[in-house]
């Protein structure tokens, strides 16, 4: 992969933003997460499993999504995480603020 | 906290294994699709393997975050944190073990101590509303007046006139002789007035109690104990109003008390103390009280009011009563008078003890968190936090408190146990009523308990208090493992200095024990013991004055029995009557004096000098004019300015007052235990007063227990009607004299030998730590010429000066402290320059000892070795 631009560290706290968007269409599990977040993305964000995991166990410790075990496309038990009620709203929340910061930041780089 | 937090926290507990199941599942399920995917860009299998271990990273540190997440890592935590401490106990057992042992003596001989003390001052009675209960003194007016029991006549006045007290009653020493069959028996009985068990709130558990009847007239009533009843009436439940019969008619048993009545001190039975008789006596004071306030009145009020009384008592019969009042004393205290002093000295001394194994444990744990820097260092390069690390502290101190403590607590168990062995059942002193409520309840072990947690804390806070002084991250960064800094040690010398203080203050009140207990050991009793023996004499009811003569005709016949003499009561001067001098009568009125009624051979049993004048002999009879013998103290106190023979005293008796001429002077015969003083005393001839109850005294050579029933079957040839007398030897009688005293010496003298065994671990701990980290240093001295006593003083002289610095300390409080047990101490005083000089002296060489061993090792360092180890 050498000559592939260097992926971006994620913001902080976004990648909590980005599992939830990716859970808000269907049940994914974790591996599912990371790969569709990296291809949306174009390889752009790269996502470290170190912070993955922990951070969906901590959003299951929120009480946004949940898990469950079941069979994955390859006939293998995975855990399948998806969003609960609390979960949508602290999604539309969650990307509300983004929106409002990144118009906030792309108009001061506009304008500055 | 939500509630779905609560249940993945539960969860999280509960299922911990299958928790982990999932996590581990999860990883490995994410590990397997890399490695796929990577096979589907064609990657050979072993390539892709790799490939997919390097992208993801180490799979502990991501269940690690996850379980941080989850909150769940302070309880992992613990329990990682305890099973470390366990691996560091394993890989160091000298310092468990010597930690634990420690604080086991330091916890155990605290726990014992306090369940006696929680037994005897802490526990309530275990009467209804004991808080009610008192009990009245009469009190001489004179300096340091002690408190006496009540006059008979007095007593009845209070309780009379007294609205402040609802129930007084009165009780007295006796005996009474059941018979069994052809068996006579004698018991220890209680004489109570008939309201005795209504003042304490306790119902007889069969029949009645006592009734006003059996005040006015000395009725045949009994009350048994309940141990009298189990063991020789077989529980009977038919047994109230049957008759039991004595030597002198039948008595009915009136009732039974339940098992755990025994007041006063635990008698057979109870009977009445027949008010009619006694009544009267306004002069001899022998009757105890007890109490019970009405509701709403106070100690203070019934004082005040009693005060009052007893001052108009006074102007009534100032012949008696001048001088005296009443003190009024809640009756817990005044069962506990004598115990209480020495208890809380105990309870101090063991707190010496546990601060001392506290030194020690914590010094340990010093010189060791210093040995652990590279692993402390270690674990905070790899990002433990420092809580975390304290917290690491405080589990193992926990840890080796709680270890500790359960082993404190078995020495407490067996202590306990073996410590009532060495106070003879015989021995009559109010520690021994405690005996069967001193056990390990719930209180002691609270108070056990109590004590390790605060260990711990102590453990822990040493460490960590030292490395914060110096800023924890510094301290352990500072400075490799060998080089030593001078305040490394500082915290731990001071450690060091603090146990040897507290030691030998120990150490100093074990010696003025020991001293006492000698003194009292050598104690000039006036006569010699050796062979001398006392018993019982029951008499029969007719014809007393010749049955005496006979039987001590009969005696003397006996093999081996050199002299053989028969006095009043039970022991030398064992009753109190008031005397005055005829003609220059004392102006505060009568004086209380020991008295004895004597047959004539009673000085030449004891082997007593006669000082002046003459003895009692045939020439004093019934009929002739009244004498009397005293002795030395009551010559010097009374007749210091002229010569005693020939004098008129006065002797009060059954309200006649009867004079006698002084005809001899005798020399003193101490009459009580060894710390009281020799009393004035007034001996008459037992012809001119022979006394209701008698004991013999004989001397005899050769094997006392077969003299003693050949005694008993002389008697019996006189009238074998009689009770058997018990028959003690002096000695014997001497060694439970002192039997309180030698538990006291005996068990301050433990605790002070273990606070020098610790002591001396202590500093030999210091010594073989500092010498350690100075090995470099004693190897550089080595190599530039130091010759080897050079470095072995080196290490010596300091730890001298250390020990001197901390007994120097010590002293001071000691001496300070000694004044607090004058109460325990005979013949010694607090300061006595001879044994804090001696306990100084041991205490040094202990130091000495200990210091020497890692002295030694420093002398031999061999250089080379030291230095290569680095």
């Amino acid at each position: 992969m050498g000559k592939r631009k260097q992926p971006l560290d994620l913001l902080q706290g976004t990648l909590d933003l980005l599992i939830l968007r990716t859970l808000q269409k269907e049940p994914q599990h974790g591996w599912a997460i990371a790969e569709r977040i990296e291809e949306i993305s174009e390889h752009v964000l790269e996502i470290n499993q170190g912070s993955l995991y922990p951070a969906l166990h901590r959003l299951e410790h929120e009480g946004w999504i949940k898990a469950e075990w079941s069979t994955s496309e390859l006939g293998r038990r995975a855990r399948f995480y998806h969003l609960t009620a609390s979960g949508r709203k602290q999604l539309d929340l969650e990307s509300h603020q983004w929106d409002r910061m990144t118009a906030a930041i792309g108009r001061i780089l506009r304008m500055a | 906290m939500k509630w779905s937090d609560l249940w993945l926290r539960l969860r999280a507990l509960v299922f911990r294994n299958r928790m982990e199941q999932e996590l581990q599942g999860e990883v490995d399920f994410h590990v397997e699709m890399m490695i796929r995917k990577n096979v589907a860009r064609g990657m050979s299998a072993d390539e892709a393997r790799r490939q997919a271990a390097i992208k993801f990273g180490s799979p502990p540190a991501v269940l690690e975050g996850c379980r941080d997440e989850r909150r769940v890592n302070v309880v992992y935590g613990l329990w990682n944190d305890v099973r470390y401490a366990f691996r560091q106990f394993r890989r160091s057992p000298a310092f468990v073990a010597v930690c634990i042992v420690s604080l086991a003596c330091g916890i155990g001989v605290n726990t014992a101590i306090f369940s006696i003390v929680n037994a005897a001052l802490l526990r309530p009675l275990a009467f209804p509303q004991p808080d009610r209960l008192i009990a009245v003194y009469s009190v001489n007016a004179a300096p340091g007046g002690r408190l006496w029991p009540a006059a008979p006549a007095d007593f009845r006045d209070w309780r009379e006139q007294s609205r402040a007290i609802e129930n007084l009653a009165a009780y007295a020493s006796g005996s009474l002789s059941l018979r069994f069959g052809d068996r006579t028996e004698e018991f220890r009985a209680s004489r109570v007035t008939a309201n005795f068990f209504e003042t304490f709130g306790v119902q007889p558990m069969l029949g009645r109690g006592f009734e006003p009847a059996d005040d006015l007239s000395q009725t045949p009533n009994i009350v048994l104990s309940h141990r009298l009843w189990q063991s020789r009436f077989d529980g009977d439940p038919l047994i109230v109003g049957k008759q039991i019969q004595t030597a002198s008619g039948a008595l009915t048993v009136a009732g039974v008390m339940p098992p755990e009545f025994k007041f006063p001190s635990s008698p057979d039975l109870w009977t009445p103390i027949g008010c009619c008789v006694e009544i009267g006596r306004r002069a001899v004071r022998y009757w105890q009280t007890v109490g019970r306030l009405r509701d709403g009145q106070s100690v203070e009020t019934a004082q005040a009011e009693l005060q009052a009384i007893a001052r108009h008592l006074g102007e009534l019969y100032s012949k008696d009563n001048s001088g005296w009042s009443a003190q009024v004393v809640p009756l817990d205290k005044a069962v506990v008078r004598d115990v209480r002093d020495p208890l809380w000295i105990l309870m101090g001394a063991v707190v010496f003890v546990i601060v001392i194994a506290c030194a020690n444990v914590a010094g340990l744990i010093l010189a060791r968190s210093v040995s652990r820097r590279r692993e402390i260092m270690t674990r905070m390069a790899l990002g433990a936090h420092r809580w975390r690390i304290v917290r690491q502290l405080f589990v193992e101190g926990l840890l080796i408190s709680l270890f500790g403590a359960v082993a404190g607590l078995l020495l407490a168990r067996w202590s306990i146990g073996a410590l009532f062995q060495l106070l003879p059942e015989t021995a009559f002193t109010s520690l021994n009523r405690f005996r069967e409520g001193v056990k390990l309840d719930g209180t002691v072990l609270l108070f056990t308990v109590a004590m390790s947690m605060l260990t711990a804390v102590v453990l822990t806070l040493t460490p960590v208090w030292d490395s914060l002084k110096a800023g924890l991250v510094e301290s352990f960064r500072t400075a490799g493992p060998k080089t030593q800094t001078r305040r490394e040690h500082r915290l731990y010398r001071l450690l060091v200095m603090g146990q040897f203080a507290c030691a030998i203050v120990l150490l100093a009140g074990a010696g003025l024990l020991v001293q006492s207990f000698v003194r009292m050991l050598n104690v000039d009793y006036g006569y010699d013991p050796q062979g001398l023996s006392v018993m019982g004499l029951p008499q029969p009811a007719q014809n007393r004055e010749t049955f005496v003569a006979q039987v001590l005709e009969r005696i003397h016949g006996v093999p081996g029995v050199e002299s053989a003499a028969v006095m009043s009561y039970d022991l030398f001067g064992g009753l109190n009557f008031p005397f005055n001098i005829e003609n220059q009568p004392f102006p505060t009125g009568d004086v209380i004096i020991r008295y004895s009624s004597v047959t004539p051979d009673y000085f030449k049993v004891l082997k007593s000098r006669l000082v002046a004048g003459r003895r009692f002999d045939a020439r004093d009879s019934p009929n002739s004019p009244g004498v009397a013998i005293i002795n030395e103290s009551l010559s010097r106190q009374y007749f210091s300015d002229r010569d005693p023979i020939g004098q008129r005293i006065v002797l009060s008796y059954n309200n006649q007052r009867i004079p006698r001429e002084i005809i001899g002077v005798t020399s003193d015969v101490r009459q009580d235990a060894p710390g009281e003083p020799i009393k004035p005393e007034i001996l008459v001839p037992w012809a001119q007063l022979p006394w209701m109850s008698a004991t013999l005294v004989f001397r005899a050579e050769g094997e006392p227990l077969r003299t003693q029933k050949l005694v008993q079957e002389a008697i019996w040839s006189v009238d074998k009607n009689l009770p058997p007398g018990r028959a003690r030897s002096l000695e014997e009688i001497h060694s439970s004299q002192v039997a309180t005293p030698r538990l006291y010496m005996i068990l301050i003298s433990l605790f002070s030998a273990m606070a020098m065994m610790l002591a001396a671990v202590g500093i030999y701990g210091l010594f073989a730590s500092i010498v350690t980290r100075r090995s470099n240093e004693m190897a550089i001295r080595v190599t530039m010429g130091a010759c080897r006593p050079s470095i072995l003083w080196m290490v010596i002289g300091e730890g001298i000066r250390l020990s001197v610095a901390g007994i120097m300390l010590g002293l001071v409080g000691a001496i300070a402290l000694a004044r607090l047990m004058r109460s325990l101490l005979f013949e010694v005083s607090p300061t006595d320059p001879f044994t804090l000089g001696s306990g100084t002296l041991l205490l040094l060489a202990v130091a000495l000892v200990a210091c020497y061993i890692p002295a030694r090792r420093a002398a031999k360092t061999d250089p080379m070795v030291a230095l290569r180890h680095e």
